[in-house]
């Protein structure tokens, strides 16, 4: 279904509240990992799903970022031994946040449509 | 070259450090997620200062450390550098005296030791109320600026040596006692040495103020996590220090009114001591907290 702008203020919203490319990698590593989501983990599986290193300066101010734009809930979990006792920062992908993903991920597949990008 | 030159405890130890310069929030995850990944040493310090510099540079775009920044560390920055270079000028006329100019014959002469005496506990209180002053505004700053205490701190330590530098402006006058052109009364001697005019005060203003003040905005972060009474005692110790400050440029420090008839019958205090107030009590309610604390290994 194509969208309908009716004025500037919608694109403006649109645009503001659009998921970008490493917010949708956050928000689907933790909508994978459900109860376990929090930094570390988030952090292991964008890195194997991108095969590359994931700063955890990126990851929280992504985190910061989303939780601004109401896609995710962050609080402070239990302490545990082998973090030295320290607690996690747990995240959970709201149900706007849920939404915002899979309109992110729609329109990539439209958007890769018909592409061919010769990749081996 | 950092990873092979530099010991790995040596770099554990600054990342602790640094990570120090986070909301304690911040600090808890990320040193617990540093630890559950087994990250440290140089790639555990690039992640600990890659946040401390995203946060800094994120917080620039709130309203907040911009106020601050005008409201209060720049004011706090010129009383600083005014009192700092009293308190220098002050002291370097003795350390000239004792330090430049003793020889045996002077030592033998009873004077030499009285006027020693008369002028340490002087110099002792003028450096303990500027170190004290300098550690309150950095709590007073470390407390409220949250992220964007960096901001201040720079603002504050800019402004500490430019004032101290070039002078205070003009306009300020009426308030800061210290005009552009200092005047050395009959010590003149003592000034026409480079060290004593320019030298000495740049580094009392660097070990008074400027070490104490960092040191301050560090453990600001500490009195917020206070219990409500504690927070309610800082707030009082703040005006008191801050005050103490105030006053000593203000032309009611200029005369000295607690040394006058009938203010000095009630014997009041100077309001150089109540400068220390502030570090004082926090000094205190530290270590009341840090006796009820619960030590680490024991919450997981």
């Amino acid at each position: 279904m194509r969208m309908q702008l009716t004025n500037a203020s919608d694109y403006y919203h649109i645009v503001d509240n659009m998921v970008g490319e490493f917010e949708y990698l956050i928000l689907s590593a933790a909508a994978r990992l459900g109860d376990d989501a929090y930094g570390a983990a988030i952090r292991r599986e964008v890195e194997e799903a991108t095969k590359r290193r994931c700063s955890i300066g990126a990851l929280y101010t992504t985190l910061d970022r989303l939780q601004n734009k109401g896609l995710v809930e962050t609080w402070m979990g239990e302490a545990t031994p082998q973090r030295g006792g320290r607690a996690k920062r747990m995240v959970r992908v709201t149900k706007k946040g849920a939404q915002e993903a899979s309109s992110f991920y729609r329109a990539i597949m439209r958007a890769s449509r018909n592409v061919s990008w010769g990749m081996q | 070259m950092t990873r092979r030159v530099i010991p790995r405890s040596i770099l554990n130890i600054w990342v602790a450090r640094t990570s120090r310069m986070l909301e304690p929030e911040d600090q808890e995850a990320l040193c617990g997620d540093l630890a559950e990944s087994g990250v440290s040493g140089f790639d555990a310090l690039c992640d600990v200062m890659d946040l401390v510099i995203r946060r800094q540079l994120g917080s620039l775009r709130e309203v907040r450390p911009w106020l601050l920044l005008t409201l209060l560390a720049i004011p706090l920055g010129f009383l600083l550098s005014v009192i700092s270079r009293e308190t220098a000028d002050g002291s370097a006329i003795y350390l000239w005296l004792y330090t430049d100019n003793w020889n045996l014959d002077l030592v033998r002469t009873p004077g030499y030791w009285r006027t020693l005496a008369e002028c340490l506990p002087n110099v002792y209180l003028s450096g303990s109320a500027l170190v004290c002053s300098s550690l309150a505004a950095g709590l007073l700053i470390g407390t409220v600026a949250r992220r964007g205490r960096w901001l201040s701190t720079v603002g504050l330590i800019s402004v500490l040596f430019c004032a101290g530098t070039l002078g205070v402006p003009r306009e300020l006058s009426f308030v800061l006692t210290l005009g552009r052109a200092r005047d050395y009364f009959g010590n003149a001697i003592v000034f026409t040495n480079t060290f004593y005019r320019a030298v000495y005060p740049q580094i009392l203003a660097l070990f008074f103020c400027v070490l104490p003040f960092i040191y301050g905005t560090n453990k600001g972060i500490q009195v917020r996590n206070l219990p409500h009474s504690g927070r309610f005692l800082m707030s009082i110790a703040f005006v008191a220090s801050v005050g103490a400050l105030v006053s000593q440029s203000s032309s009611w420090w200029f005369l000295h009114l607690w040394d006058k008839w009938p203010v000095d019958f009630l014997g009041l205090p100077s309001p150089m001591q109540m400068a220390t107030i502030g570090s004082a009590t926090y000094l205190l309610l530290n270590a009341v907290r840090s006796r009820n604390a619960v030590p680490r290994n024991s919450r997981a």
